[in-house]
């Protein structure tokens, strides 16, 4: 489920924003080449310092699994930055009715080694909350800065984007591409169809509050009933923290698993 | 709708363009404030009465409007029902009662591209079901309204109306070169090979960027600023 973080909630969840910088450090620190910069273990960027909106996928356990940033193109946003620039370089969009996405984020090590289709599942979810809100907002269309695999999800999910205005400056051995999409009801109909999801996808504050509250005293009364597994848990937040790769991530995800298997951990 | 993108726009003319919006779209009421950090100024224009302006200002009451405080840090519209009904939302909206004004509204956020923001509210007294229903298909055109208002008031000061110079991509330099040359929109994508929701993507662009309410008004003002040349 999903929550919308801006400038009417944003103190109240201020550990889930800061949950997200974690994990785009998590995603995006560890790729050779790109221009993150990761600070006590969190990605921000100086577009995260001009009170942007953010999409926010939460798990059952209350964890962030995946993310989005939202900037009006009216105003500063990543495609204006001469240092993100599309090649060839060109003036940017600017339109009152279209937003930018970037920073899109989804924590696969979440999903374990196996969890490719929960992968999909959860970018699908965060495309259909982030264009909704889009278009309740007024949006008509979504600049996204994406990376090929992204770009391909999105073709096989019936959400291909309608076109594209070029290739973002190459960031690092993968190059990102400024995707547009529609903020029309047939595309998140289409969506929607595609992943099987239905209803409503918005947590309200308090239903968002609550989760993530409830998956933290989960660990929390876990770790208390045996004083034994707040060690374990503890080491496998550390392994997780520590991972540099993919490879490293899902080898702690596995360890996880296991130990969920054998009641030593919580399960997400 | 007046067009404050052409020259010689006068300050009576913004008054006009929200009373505009009120009148078009059914509001009680529409009033637009915008900061320009590069002048360092602050311009406020409203169909309020003279009464309530005068209270507001004389009380500092925009150092506490809550629509305001929350509109400037957000990107999306901020509906009032969804501001927390604290004890200086009760201040300003039980005075604001007292000359007329509901608590029922929106603010509609804009931020221009040198630190800038412009805010348009706009407020209905009206059953809430109909609020609701009345507001997301007006929307969109809203929007393009408060950047077409907030970029004429920036445009008010000399700095920020060099800075304001439009530049176009190729791409929507060639769209505005044909639609001059009188070619409808599906011609265009045949000849560009582009979809319709791309071009019209990047006519929206042009109008904002050339602060036109139509393709005609943008295609006049490109011609003027040399903006046309064949792809």
């Amino acid at each position: 489920m999903f929550l919308i973080l801006n400038a009417l909630n944003r103190d109240a969840f201020a550990d889930v924003l800061d949950q997200m910088f974690a994990l785009r450090a998590r995603v995006f620190g560890g790729q050779p080449g790109w221009d993150i910069r990761v600070t006590k273990g969190r990605a921000r960027d100086l577009f995260d310092d001009l009170n942007p909106e953010y999409v926010v996928g939460l798990g059952a356990g209350g964890d962030v699994i995946c993310a989005l940033r939202t900037l009006q193109t009216t105003g500063p946003h990543v495609l204006s930055n001469a240092h993100a620039a599309l090649h060839p370089p060109q003036p940017h969009l600017r339109n009152a009715t279209l937003w930018e996405w970037s920073h899109i984020v989804v924590d696969k090590a979440a999903f374990g080694a196996d969890g490719a289709a929960q992968v999909v599942q959860a970018i699908c979810g965060l495309v259909i909350a982030g264009l909704d809100h889009a278009r309740r907002a007024g949006m008509t269309d979504i600049v996204a800065i994406i990376d090929p695999n992204l770009n391909r999800i999105l073709k096989r999910s019936n959400c291909a984007p309608y076109d594209y205005l070029g290739i973002v400056a190459p960031m690092g051995k993968v190059s990102a591409m400024a995707a547009l999409l529609d903020c029309t009801e047939t595309r998140i109909a289409k969506l929607r169809a595609f992943a099987g999801i239905s209803g409503d996808v918005f947590l309200t504050d308090a239903q968002a509050r609550a989760l993530v509250d409830g998956g933290a005293q989960a660990r929390a009364d876990l770790a208390q009933k045996d004083g034994g597994n707040a060690e374990i848990i503890a080491y496998c937040a550390a392994q997780l923290e520590a991972a540099r790769d993919d490879q490293e991530r899902r080898a702690a995800q596995r360890l996880i698993t296991h130990l969920i298997d054998k009641g030593l951990y919580p399960a997400l | 709708m007046l067009d404050l993108g052409a020259a010689g726009v006068k300050l009576q003319d913004f008054d006009q363009f929200l009373d505009q919006i009120r009148s078009r779209f059914g509001f009680d009421h529409a009033a637009y404030v915008g900061c320009n950090p590069l002048a360092d100024t602050i311009q406020a224009f409203a169909t309020y009465s003279d009464d309530w302006k005068q209270f507001y200002r004389s009380r500092h009451l925009y150092m506490l409007d809550p629509t305001l405080a929350a509109a400037m840090r957000s990107i999306a519209p901020v509906d009032w029902a969804r501001l927390e009904r604290n004890e200086t939302f009760h201040q300003i909206f039980r005075a604001a009662s007292a000359f007329g004004i509901p608590a029922q509204g929106i603010t509609i956020p804009v931020r221009g591209p040198y630190g800038d923001i412009g805010m348009l509210s706009l407020t209905r007294d009206c059953a809430l079901g109909e609020w609701q229903r009345c507001l997301p298909a007006i929307l969109p055109e809203l929007q393009s309204l408060a950047l077409h208002l907030h970029d004429g008031a920036m445009r008010r000061h000399n700095l920020t109306r060099l800075l304001h110079r439009p530049h176009l991509s190729p791409r929507e330099a060639a769209i505005l070169h044909q639609l001059a040359l009188g070619k409808t929109s599906v011609e265009i994508c045949h000849m560009m090979g582009i979809p319709t929701p791309m071009l019209r993507v990047h006519l929206r662009s042009c109008l904002a960027k050339l602060s036109a309410l139509t393709p005609a008004q943008a295609v006049a003002r490109a011609r003027v600023m040399g903006l046309l040349h064949p792809p």
